[in-house]
């Protein structure tokens, strides 16, 4: 083999291996959307799924898959909204009216979603007086937004706050200078609302009574004394934990210490 | 600025004060007519007030009808400004005392006031008088309680009145009342305590009353016990020990007061079964006096609207008895009952009540229809018989329907009349469930992963504050480049001009060329004139100015007198003019 020769193969296995390559990434390029789309249509299809299982009366099947879809991250107020209904359906109301909560954390202004809440609401058994606290009644505009709709507009007239600031080095003119003082304002209202959305989100200590019926005893031990009964859907605030029990207290400043089991977090924790 | 600052001031404050009238000026007026009792003796005083709304002043007392029977004493005037929910009133209460002359049954009003031209006038009271009870028992000492029924024989069921006086003369205080408490009778606070100045046994006394409303619920005859107060007595005579001045004040007396207790007497009440004569079947048990009307709103209407029919009880008695009337029942009229509403009161002489029924009436077809009279039965005790009461009938008138259609009747509940005066009917709720589920997922908005999420927040800040350190970086690079050349520029001129043998042509040449380095110019030439206004522009002091204008006119000179490539000396004067110069540049 002489010298040419070899050069010569060199050159082609070069040739060979940038084609390899090229071609690896046009299938890639084809193959990745296909993939992505899916895993989309999966997460369609179970809900469409869930959604037949309900329709035909097959309310528990139905509440797993919505469950399946909300453990699997897909934290949706109409996946939240079916469950609370799959549940209604199956007459666990404490149940229902948790999941209920949690769609209207996701979707505050639906209108099935009020409707069947207030319904749930309704048929509970113990009245109790829900109170908005400090910062749902000095931010009283934050209930009917969701914490991601106050997060994209505080997006939004941040990125305006800042090119307006951007403006003002190039053109110190008078109306950059109203500009400005107007972009403040809506930065400053809307920061501090996502602040206090973000808060009243993160710290929502509400939960819901989901056993039809729970003692409330005046310690974190079965043979305490009994202060206080309460039924499925009740909406109590935790305190803390112990054990697993929890210490909680009614708006009426009603306090004891609940089974860790007969009740959630309105909050969803995932471990 | 301080002027304005305190018109400005007085503006607002005025303002303030004229919105804060507004609702006073703007209010209703209207004057009600009150007495604290409708029953009283020759002996004793009633108090009147005459309540006067929606004015904050009047020149002239009101005047009041029906007093000529009346000693009258006026006891003064008190006005008043409430604040409820944001609303003003303001309101103007004159206190009378009135004592009777003689017995009988007098209307006490209406009570009349003139405002802005206009007269407004009161309702009026009725008030029974009657002759002082003869002295009965021996002139009593001290405080006193004195028991009455308004009548000793009733029916069962038949509400009366049990009326505690308490008599005292010296100041009393801490006063505790315990109603006697008889098995078969129900005792209820009928009204408020009332104080005023009565006559008793020829002897006047501050007088408190209680009334009670008592219910006997069972025949037979009752003995209804003392009733017993408890309260604290200040004796005069252990006053009128203490010296002179404050004899009268319980707080520098050496008496702290007794606490006593007082009682009634005893009355017997005898309560008859009612009788089983004439009572008609079913009857409700209803005691009293009662009366019955019945009313059409509208009494013609066109067939598919709604009429409603009215039946409303009322009167004096055991008002909880009134019983429920059955709704009229017609083949060509859809009838929708409301649910009947009981209003109770406590009336001086007893409980009071009103019960209305009403029912909506939706006519299907055009025609008469009569509505029958409405039956009650009570028994009554003035006449002491059973009584049934009717109300008149009524008819309906319905015409055909504006569109000549009959009807759709649908189930609903209460009608009333809609915009345009067309009747619309409330929509009743017949079943209750859940909306349906969702079918599909959210297409809004959520919160992204924490890395574009940070970088959404802090994008634009990182964006500013790199374009905010680019543009001063480059600002501060030009200064530097300003810098350098100015160093260079008057380096240049200090030793070019060095040499001993310059001419002033050369000079001039040098100053141009300082002029051109140190401010990036290109002048082809430089006058003095020229070069002050290109000093004076950047700042320069105007001496330095006018010293470097006069040098450089003297090398002008030169050049133009023809000795331009002689020697000058004016080589250091110049170089020194510039080096100042930069100094003030700088």
């Amino acid at each position: 083999m002489n010298r040419s020769t070899v050069n010569r193969s060199i050159v082609n296995r070069s040739m060979m291996n940038r084609l390899k390559t090229v071609a690896c990434a046009l299938v890639m390029l084809v193959i990745c959307p296909v993939v992505i789309h899916a895993a989309v249509e999966s997460v369609q299809d179970r809900f469409f799924r869930a959604n037949l299982a309900f329709d035909q009366g097959c309310f528990a099947d139905a509440s797993e898959i919505y469950q399946w879809l909300i453990k699997d991250g897909q934290a949706d107020g109409n996946i939240y909204y079916n469950l609370g209904n799959a549940f209604f359906r199956m007459d666990q109301m404490g149940m229902a009216i948790l999941n209920y909560e949690r769609a209207l954390r996701l979707m505050p202004r639906d209108p099935d979603l009020e409707f069947n809440l207030q319904y749930a609401r309704d048929k509970s058994v113990d009245e109790v007086k829900v109170s908005s606290g400090f910062i749902g009644s000095a931010f009283f505009w934050i209930r009917a937004f969701s914490l991601a709709e106050i997060f994209w507009v505080f997006v939004l007239l941040n990125a305006v706050f800042f090119f307006v600031l951007l403006l003002r080095v190039f053109f110190k003119r008078e109306w950059t200078w109203y500009l400005l003082l107007i972009s403040l304002c809506l930065w400053s209202v809307s920061g501090v609302s996502f602040g206090a959305k973000w808060y009243d989100t993160v710290f929502d200590d509400r939960a819901v009574v989901v056993d039809k019926e729970a003692d409330v005893l005046a310690g974190p031990a079965k043979g305490d004394t009994l202060l206080f009964r309460l039924h499925a859907g009740t909406i109590v605030h935790e305190e803390r934990q112990e054990h697993g029990w929890w210490l909680i207290h009614l708006s009426d400043d009603k306090r004891g210490w609940i089974s860790g089991d007969m009740v959630k977090e309105i909050r969803e924790v995932y471990d | 600025m301080k002027k304005t600052l305190v018109f400005v001031m007085t503006m607002l404050v005025l303002t303030g004060i004229i919105l804060t009238a507004m609702p006073a000026l703007a209010s209703d007026v209207s004057v009600g007519l009150e007495l604290d009792r409708d029953e009283t003796t020759t002996a004793d005083q009633v108090k009147m007030v005459i309540s006067v709304s929606g004015v904050r002043s009047m020149d002239r007392h009101p005047l009041i009808s029906g007093l000529d029977s009346f000693d009258i004493a006026s006891s003064g005037t008190s006005s008043r400004i409430e604040i409820i929910n944001r609303k003003k009133t303001v309101s103007l209460d004159y206190t009378y005392y009135i004592r009777p002359q003689k017995t009988g049954t007098f209307h006490v009003g209406p009570a009349e006031i003139e405002v802005d031209g206009r007269t407004y006038k009161s309702g009026t009271q009725t008030l029974v008088v009657r002759k002082v009870s003869a002295a009965s028992g021996p002139n009593r000492q001290g405080p006193f309680l004195r028991a009455e029924l308004s009548s000793k024989k009733v029916y069962e069921e038949e509400p009366l009145i049990y009326t505690l006086k308490l008599f005292y003369t010296d100041r009393v205080s801490d006063l505790s009342l315990n109603p006697p408490d008889v098995d078969g009778l129900t005792f209820k606070q009928a009204s408020k305590a009332s104080q005023y100045t009565g006559v008793y046994n020829g002897r006047s006394y501050h007088v408190i009353e209680v009334r009670y409303s008592v219910v006997p619920e069972k025949p037979g005859l009752y003995g209804v016990g003392a009733s017993r107060m408890d309260l604290v007595s200040y004796d005069s005579e252990n006053r009128r020990s203490t010296n002179g001045f404050f004899a009268n004040d319980p707080f520098f007396s050496r008496s702290n007061g007794r606490r006593i207790q007082i009682k009634s007497d005893s009355i017997d009440l005898e309560v008859s079964p009612l009788p089983l004569k004439g009572r008609p079947d079913g009857f409700s048990g209803l005691v009293g006096r009662f009366r019955i009307v019945s009313k059409l709103d509208p009494a013609r209407i066109k067939a598919g609207d709604s009429a409603s029919l009215i039946v409303t009880i009322s009167g004096r008695g055991n008002v909880k008895r009134i019983p429920d009337i059955k709704g009229p029942g017609f083949t060509h009229i859809k009838v929708y009952a409301d649910q009947p509403d009981l209003k109770v009161q406590r009336g001086p002489q007893g409980p009071e009540g009103t019960k209305t029924m009403k029912w909506a009436m939706v006519p299907e077809k055009p025609g008469k229809y009569r509505i029958p009279p409405y039956s009650l039965t009570f028994f009554d005790t003035k006449k002491g018989a059973y009584r049934e009461i009717k109300t008149r009938p009524l008819e309906l008138d319905v015409r055909e329907s504006a569109s000549g259609q009959p009807p759709l009747v649908s189930s609903g509940h209460t009608q009333s009349k809609g915009p345009g005066g067309k009747n619309k009917r409330q929509v009743k709720e017949i079943g209750h469930d859940i909306l349906p589920v969702h079918t599909a997922l959210s297409k809004g908005a959520h919160i992204p992963g924490p890395v574009l999420l940070w970088l959404l927040l802090l994008g634009p800040v990182a964006v500013y504050l790199i374009v905010v350190s680019i543009v001063r970086a480059r600002k501060k690079t030009m200064e530097n480049i300003s810098g350098q050349r100015a160093k260079k520029a008057l380096k240049r001129l200090v030793q070019r001009s060095k040499d001993p043998g310059i001419g002033a042509g050369d000079l001039m040449d040098i100053v141009r060329g300082y002029f051109n380095d140190r401010f990036d110019m290109s002048l082809g030439t430089l006058t003095p004139g020229q070069a002050g206004a290109i000093l004076r522009s950047r700042g320069v002091d105007n001496a330095l100015i006018d010293s470097l204008e006069g040098e450089l006119n003297a090398l002008f000179d030169r050049v133009y007198t023809g000795r331009g490539d002689a020697p000058c000396d004016k080589n250091k004067d110049i170089a020194g003019l510039f080096r100042e110069i930069e100094r003030g540049l700088g």
